[in-house]
């Protein structure tokens, strides 16, 4: 079954960087960013929100890994 | 010619997300700000910020000054909004890094409208957190009130 786009769900057009507890539940154990087939979101948002986790982890916001 | 003329004149709005050193005392913060704020209006126009808090590092960052090399494991973030012509933006970029005090800066395109702040995120996630507090005294008592019984029938 498919899962629903989470962004499009709640209406969110821009994924900001900034949105760390949005961005937390698309990465995995390792903060690794989760596969567009685990996460079940769309293309776009796909793309907006690993643009987005990669800002964040640049500003320290989030991890790059964890051991 | 015209068309391209006109496409170079056209404002962008941009955000700048920046990372102040911990060192900084919260009195020194305005002064810090001011100087992002000044380096920002000489090109452009602030629309929208929000001012830094301290806030504990995913990782430890540091920044050499001079021959001292810091690292920090915590930093004051904020960022600030504003609308320039894409020429002047890598002006910008350059003067806010070359303050002493700053410790990363993230410039980006942004949506005019801001829909995410951290004040609004922490207003969210603390009225998330209230009614759950307010469950979990509910059930305590109830829990306390069983174990009496539970022991009465051990005996």
């Amino acid at each position: 079954m498919k899962k629903e786009d989470y962004f499009k769900q709640n209406k969110i057009d821009y994924i900001d960087y900034k949105d760390v507890d949005t961005l937390k539940k698309f990465l995995t154990p390792h903060s690794r960013i989760q596969g567009k087939r685990r996460s079940g979101i769309a293309a776009n948002s796909q793309r907006g929100l690993s643009l987005a986790i990669k800002r964040a982890r640049f500003m320290g916001l989030l991890p790059y890994l964890t051991r | 010619m015209s068309i391209t003329e006109d496409h170079k004149q056209e404002v962008q709005v941009y955000e700048l997300g920046y990372l102040v050193l911990p060192s900084v005392t919260e009195d020194n913060l305005p002064t810090v700000v001011s100087k992002i704020v000044s380096v920002i209006e000489k090109n452009g126009t602030r629309l929208d910020s929000e001012d830094p808090f301290l806030e504990t590092l995913a990782y430890s960052m540091s920044k050499t000054i001079g021959a001292r090399k810091y690292v920090v494991d915590e930093a004051y973030i904020g960022w600030m909004k504003f609308e320039a012509e894409p020429q002047h933006v890598e002006a910008i970029k350059k003067d806010v890094d070359a303050i002493e005090e700053v410790l990363r800066t993230l410039l980006i395109k942004a949506p005019r409208e801001t829909t995410f702040t951290f004040a609004k995120a922490r207003e969210a996630k603390e009225a998330a957190e209230m009614p759950e507090e307010a469950a979990k005294e509910e059930i305590a008592p109830e829990i306390t009130g069983e174990i009496p019984v539970a022991d009465v029938v051990v005996e």
